[in-house]
């Protein structure tokens, strides 16, 4: 079993189902490391979801010291084309202290670790996102096998969970609970430690024993190019 | 009720799993993917089918056999692919077979790009396809409101045998919001015109063809006075229009803006109230009309070059000045840009 800290490895990667909050967990793990004072590659690799990817939200959102974001450049930002020469470049790269990965959803971010993963030589945080209140993510037995699937199809484990139920905006203590119980019922079932809690910012959760990392996630004023 | 949170692409799909489509044919584009993954995953666990057709046009073609079996039944698409489909959905519209399209627009024209804009208003308002014909075009502005006006679009697909269009946008369907999820369509309409293998009836047919000119003059006919009666079915939502000066008409996505605009205009000391068509077709000419002898100008904020704005012409016609707000292509209009047109108008 690893250890519950994240930030002992260098590279972390968000991955899970289609929303369940990768991107903004990327992002504000970037930040939160960042806080730190050291240096963060942030690696925007989703090529799928026009309009809401790290690329879009970056450019709307308040700049972040010490983060740089790597994601295609030129035309190529703008399609939906799968370019990841510069996910490899950052890997090869000893620029950064930290890389911390946003992965597309699923069955496209699998195909996409699966090309990575022999290249990921230093230590890494290879994490499964959950948040019961999105489709197909309401019960135990579909992310198991979702975990299942995708660890199968990768050739990879993950190394922790993230308990990341909300419900945007309307968010509650209560929401956030509940999904760290099913977080914690389903890292029973697989043997895989829950590693981190996703807070949207302004909401105060406390959790009976548990010692590990709370993230606060900023928010988008949603819709975010209305402000 | 229990919220999930959800894309609007996902809402679509789950409005219609729950209105009792089994039944989706699609091919994929950007930015409307997540419909067809989530009709893929959800299908099988209904015993309905979900099929990955080899184009867009067998896709809307497939639409047509099984709405002709009675089935509910979608197919959904973005801008280039809503042109490859309009021959078909002229003949569902011509053959009277209930369906629901949903268009998910971008930037246009030719390939263009995959963000999200509106520029396929007159594709699904003003025919798109060749013929005399109309559908129902509803356009949803949230997540919530994707879900409900899908489920909804299907009792109006088979209350009038006529295909229903969603006609959203790549914000819009990509967006996630949370919702309350409509229950479980239990009871379905009763379908004797369908094509199935009941014996004990006269023979159905399904066509839209017509060599004999008479006979189609009979149909056009026909199919235009149900057009006014699907009239009736007119929708639109206000906000601040009692005591306007102006008014700021907007739909889908364009209307969250104009929302926000509005917030902002009356901050300054600019009585801006906003009319939100939710069917563009019908389109909701008498309630604009009726705005017009406390209204100095209107605007229409649309993500094209002015495409919904001549609707909202023929409401008014030329008793007031209307002004054409939006940006193009998948450029999104902001909020402070919006209000220095307006606020340039109404300062004069």
């Amino acid at each position: 079993m690893n250890s519950k800290c994240i930030d002992c490895s260098r590279i972390i990667i968000f991955t899970g189902d289609f929303g369940s909050g990768k991107t903004m967990l990327a992002l504000n793990y970037a930040r939160y490391l960042a806080s730190t004072g050291k240096h963060v590659g942030l690696i925007d690799a989703d090529s799928s979801k026009a309009c809401y990817r790290l690329r879009d939200i970056l450019s709307v959102y308040p700049h972040i010291d010490n983060v740089t974001l790597l994601s295609p450049l030129g035309k190529v930002a703008d399609t939906d084309i799968p370019s990841l020469s510069h996910v490899w470049a950052a890997l090869q790269s000893n620029m950064f202290p930290y890389l911390v990965f946003d992965l597309p959803g699923e069955y496209k971010g699998a195909v996409l670790l699966k090309s990575i993963r022999t290249m990921l030589k230093d230590s890494y945080e290879l994490l499964y996102v959950i948040n019961i209140c999105r489709p197909f993510g309401g019960n135990l037995e579909e992310i198991v096998a979702q975990i299942e699937k995708l660890q199968y199809y990768t050739e990879m484990r993950f190394t922790g969970l993230v308990a990341n139920t909300n419900l945007g905006r309307q968010t509650t203590e209560d929401v956030i609970v509940k999904g760290f119980a099913a977080a914690s019922e389903v890292s029973r079932v697989v043997g895989i430690p829950v590693k981190l809690i996703g807070v949207p910012k302004d909401i105060k959760v406390s959790i009976i024993d548990w010692n590990g990392q709370i993230l606060e996630i900023f928010l988008l004023d949603e819709p975010y190019w209305v402000s | 009720m229990e919220q999930v949170l959800l894309k609007g692409s996902e809402a679509i799909a789950e409005g219609a799993v729950l209105a009792g489509c089994r039944f989706f044919f699609g091919y994929p584009i950007t930015p409307q993917n997540e419909i067809p993954e989530y009709f893929a995953r959800r299908l099988p666990q209904v015993n309905g089918t979900f099929l990955q057709a080899e184009s867009e046009i067998a896709a809307i073609n497939m639409v047509y056999g099984a709405g002709g079996t009675g089935a509910r039944v979608m197919t959904s698409s973005s801008s280039p692919g809503m042109s490859l489909k309009q021959e078909g959905i002229s003949y569902l519209s011509c053959a009277e077979v209930p369906c629901v399209i949903v268009s998910i627009m971008r930037g246009g024209p030719g390939l263009g790009a995959i963000q999200g804009a509106q520029p396929d208003y007159f594709q699904a308002v003003k025919g798109g396809g060749h013929g005399d014909y109309k559908n129902i075009v509803l356009a949803p502005s949230t997540v919530q409101e994707a879900a409900d006006l899908t489920y909804q679009a299907f009792d109006l697909a088979d209350k009038y045998r006529n295909p229903v269009i969603i006609l959203g946008d790549g914000i819009l369907a990509q967006m996630m919001e949370p919702i309350v999820l409509p229950n479980e369509k239990q009871d379905f309409p009763e379908k004797n015109w369908a094509l199935n293998l009941d014996k004990n009836r006269p023979r159905n047919v399904i066509s839209s063809s017509y060599p004999i000119v008479e006979e189609l003059e009979k149909v056009i006919i026909r199919l235009n006075q149900k057009a006014e009666i699907m009239k009736g079915e007119v929708r639109w939502d206000t906000l601040q229009v009692e005591d306007a000066d102006y008014i700021i008409v907007a739909y889908g996505t364009s209307a969250r803006i104009a929302k926000a605009v509005v917030r902002q205009a009356r901050e300054i000391g600019i009585k801006l109230g906003l009319l939100r068509p939710i069917t563009l077709w019908p389109f909701p000419y008498d309630a604009i009309y009726s705005l017009v002898p406390q209204v100095k100008a209107f605007f229409a904020l649309e993500m094209s070059t002015g495409q919904m704005i001549e609707d909202v012409k023929i409401a008014i016609g030329r008793e007031r000045p209307v002004y054409h707000i939006g940006r193009y292509g998948g450029v999104i209009p902001r909020v402070n840009e919006t209000l220095e047109k307006i606020t340039a108008v109404a300062k004069g």
